[in-house]
């Protein structure tokens, strides 16, 4: 299909400041155009809803640990084999080979593909990626249709990293920094639990402070995020460091996540999964520390996140976080992978149901909640549900009604546990409502944006032609569950409802230049400590 | 009603093996002769010739039809017949009626079934009840390894009903069962009852090693005798009263339990302590008849 004009649609577009109109969109050659002759081929749009394709900046769908997750789950497969869809022939006139597969919490690679398009979804990025399983990341990729994807690389508990930053050597990191996203075909530099991880290698089970000496008393969770930040900002990269924050999902961790936040200030950085970084209390008397993440957002620009909301059922926590996981293991008593990754990072994977009976599963649901209802910036603060960590990406859908009805919240909240939500914001009562446009920032405008995508998350002129028509609907979760269309770089991938088409989609990776003479330290450090050959490893 | 009666008349080897798991006499009740030859049986390898411009799911398998002459229709007893030990999946996910074999079958005889009944007259290949939750299955003959076991990799196997095996079994009967009770009347193989989270499994004949290994909690009754774990530890000699209603139950479905099993006395022995340790295993004091 070169080209197309989408006619009558109510379009929420917020880059471009269009919130409701109704207007033509016009599609040539994969992209937005301004005009097309009067006789080009016509979707009649009248009474739907247009917006961009939704993008996730913070899931996993494409590494080597999420293999670890699947092969983790054969229970759930078992319980939901997929049937292959039924494909239209493309405009060429080739059969497109649809593929079956299994669902469950985490899905075979082309269900996942196909799954996402069918929920307006254009856009997905890998957000821990194993510099050494890039190219495993990379090929689960080209087996996930339609969509478009990225990687996002570890580096917090990189021991060459560590060793650079233990000789004062930070310049010198930017341009390892610089090597490591080119040869893994990477998007941005993600930090897992900066240190805690190479110190969990050494049995020490939660940081205690920024300073906390990782090895080497130069070495701290405190250098390790600011020596990333500076990269990727002298990097030019499109995303700023992308942090995953010490402690996660430990009670009184928010004091730590601020401290975090505050030892960045000034400089661009993400914080992910801000959820399950903002605990305050101790065991045993957790609460919600969301309204300080909150506050710290309002006063600060520079920094923004996504949610990480959890939603109840099974979900499949799955992180570079060995520590947590061990913790998680030990109390829920579910099976778990937990994985050295040689001198790169680590890696555990632990089944969890979140239970609205429990304490700390419902407290964990509010958090989400209030920070999204709490949050003063949209752009800044966007939807994810770390999935498969806090819920499955299928469940955005009931997470865009939570935020869109009262109502519907409120009757939820109660009847979650309420041991925990004493005095919280959410058991106040917030009336907030986010209004379609702002769902259309949370979900596609705000991480196109923090993802420096300038093609994307946009109906402007020169954008992608990545568009969701939704037919509205009072129950926000129907609606945003079913797509009426779906439009990837021009193709109709979904059609009155149904899957149609799967095409393969693009991949996002950024290539900076960097200092020749940094190769040859990291092939001295590879033969050393390396177990593949530096010509076998990246993607 | 006259039983729908399923010959295998086709050469199999050309195949490899086959999955039949869509004979289950339940679902073949309201289904026309017609209906029944269609059926799709997935098959290991070969083409069916006829496949131009399919899809790749239709090109893996062929009618029942083609495999089987069918006679009868619409009935809940299903008969089969032939060589079928290349045959997988019979009876996967039967929830009601009766399956009868004449012969020997292939692997996960009964896979997920929830009810009914099947009785194989021959034996049985690996991981028979596969995930069973109801029903009855009995082989007559022996059967392979994993009896009434999980999937690759699950946590729980067996989740319900019985399972009777005349004969021996292979290793690791009644891997991870969650609950249901496991009859074998001959030896079993190493790892019997490992992993097991309930439930109970009655050895006539005697245990191999690693017996209960992992076991949180569940019932292992060697009559013959086990090599006991270290990770189990004596804790009585008595004579359970349960066991001899067991007993009973069993001789009714054609398990040859002797007599001195039912009037024995019976070590108990408690484990796995290195898990949750409420698991038990019992063996006859004294010589068994094996």
């Amino acid at each position: 299909m070169t080209r197309l004009r989408i006619t009558g649609g109510m379009v929420h577009d917020p880059a471009n400041g269009i919130d409701g109109t109704v207007g033509d969109i016009c599609i040539e050659n994969g992209r937005i155009v301004a005009t097309l002759p009067p006789d080009a081929p016509r979707l009649d749009a009248r009474g739907l809803v247009v917006m961009p394709g939704g993008i996730d900046i913070h899931a996993h769908v494409a590494s080597s640990s999420i293999n670890q997750a699947r092969r983790l789950l054969p229970e759930d497969h078992a319980g939901a084999p997929i049937a292959a869809p039924v494909l239209a022939h493309d405009d060429n006139g080739e059969v497109l080979i649809p593929r079956s597969g299994s669902g469950g919490v985490v899905p075979s690679t082309f269900t996942t593909g196909y799954r996402y398009a069918g929920l307006g979804y254009t856009t997905v990025f890998d957000a821990a990626v194993a510099p050494v399983s890039a190219r495993e990341a990379h090929a689960q990729f080209d087996d996930t249709p339609i969509v478009d994807g990225g990687c996002y690389i570890l580096m917090g508990n990189d021991a060459l990293l560590h060793r650079q930053i233990a000789a004062g050597e930070r310049e010198r990191a930017r341009e390892y920094v610089a090597w490591l996203l080119g040869v893994t075909r990477g998007y941005a530099i993600k930090v897992v639990n900066p240190g805690g991880i190479e110190l969990w290698k050494r049995n020490v089970r939660a940081v205690g402070s920024l300073d906390d000496p990782v090895g080497d008393p130069r070495v701290t969770p405190r250098a390790i995020v600011e020596t990333l930040a500076d990269a990727a900002t002298a990097l030019g990269l499109p995303h700023p460091v992308h942090i995953h924050c010490n402690n996660l999902g430990l009670p009184g961790n928010v004091a730590l996540t601020l401290d975090t936040m505050r030892a960045l200030e000034g400089r661009r950085a993400h914080f992910t999964h801000l959820q399950f970084h903002a605990y305050g209390g101790a065991a045993g008397k957790w609460s919600s520390g969301a309204r300080q993440i909150t506050d710290y957002l309002a006063t600060h620009p520079e920094a923004s996140g996504d949610v990480g909301q959890v939603l109840f059922g099974n979900a499949c926590t799955v992180t570079a976080d060995g520590a947590v996981e061990y913790l998680l293991h030990a109390s829920s008593g579910r099976k778990w992978v937990n994985v050295d990754v040689e001198v790169e990072t680590g890696c555990g994977v632990v089944p969890y149901t979140y239970r609205d009976r429990a304490a700390v599963s419902a407290l964990q649901w509010a958090i989400g909640l209030e920070l999204f209802l709490l949050s003063p910036d949209p752009w800044r603060l966007v939807l994810s549900t770390d999935h498969p960590n806090g819920a499955s990406f299928l469940s955005y859908p009931q997470l865009i009604r939570l935020l869109m009805d009262r109502s519907y919240r409120d009757a939820q909240l109660a009847t979650v546990n309420q041991k925990l939500l004493a005095g919280s914001a959410l058991a106040d009562g917030i009336a907030r409502e986010y209004s379609l446009n702002e769902i259309a920032i949370v979900t596609r405008a705000g991480p196109a944006r923090l993802l420096g995508l300038t093609t994307k998350g946009h109906l402007g002129v020169g954008a992608d032609a990545d568009i969701t028509l939704y037919a509205p609907d009072a129950d926000r979760a129907r609606m945003f569950e079913t797509p009426r269309h779906v439009i990837k770089g021009g193709t109709l991938v979904v059609e009155e409802g149904q899957l149609r088409r799967a095409p393969a989609g693009a991949r996002h990776h950024v290539r900076p230049t960097y200092d020749r003479a940094i190769e040859r330290t990291v092939r001295e450090f590879a033969d050393r400590y390396f177990s593949v050959s530096l010509e076998n490893y990246g993607a | 009603m006259a039983p729908i009666t399923l010959t295998l008349t086709a050469d199999l080897r050309p195949y490899g093996r086959v999955a039949a798991d869509v004979i289950a006499p339940d679902r073949m009740a309201t289904m026309s002769g017609a209906e029944l030859a269609a059926l799709p049986v997935w098959i290991a390898r070969g083409t069916t010739g006829t496949d131009a411009g399919a899809t790749i799911a239709a090109r893996r398998t062929l009618p029942l039809g083609a495999l089987f002459t069918i006679e009868g229709e619409r009935s809940d007893v299903v008969r089969l017949r032939g060589d079928l030990r290349a045959v997988d999946a019979l009876g996967a996910g039967m929830r009601g009626g009766t399956l009868i074999v004449e012969g020997s079958v292939g692997d996960e005889v009964g896979r997920g079934m929830a009810g009914g009944s099947i009785a194989v007259e021959g034996s049985a290949g690996h991981d028979a009840g596969r995930t069973m939750l109801g029903g009855q299955l009995t082989v007559a003959g022996d059967v392979g390894d994993r009896l009434g076991g999980p999937l690759p990799g699950a946590s729980r196997g067996m989740m319900g009903g019985e399972i009777f095996v005349r004969g021996r079994a292979g290793r690791e009967v009644a891997l991870g069962v969650r609950r249901g009770l496991i009859v074998v009347g001959g030896d079993v193989e190493d790892g019997c009852g490992q992993g097991m989270l309930a439930g109970t499994v009655v050895v006539v004949g005697r245990a191999g090693g690693t017996v209960g290994e992992w076991s949180k909690r569940g019932s292992v009754i060697a009559i013959g005798g086990a090599r006991i774990p270290p990770t189990y530890r004596f804790a009585c000699t008595y004579r359970p009263a349960y066991l001899r209603l067991l007993y009973r139950h069993l001789r009714t479905r054609g398990i040859a339990v002797p007599e001195h099993a039912i009037a024995g006395r019976y070590l108990r022995y408690c484990g796995d302590m290195s898990e949750l340790g409420r698991g038990e295993i019992l063996t006859l004091d004294g010589p068994g008849d094996a």
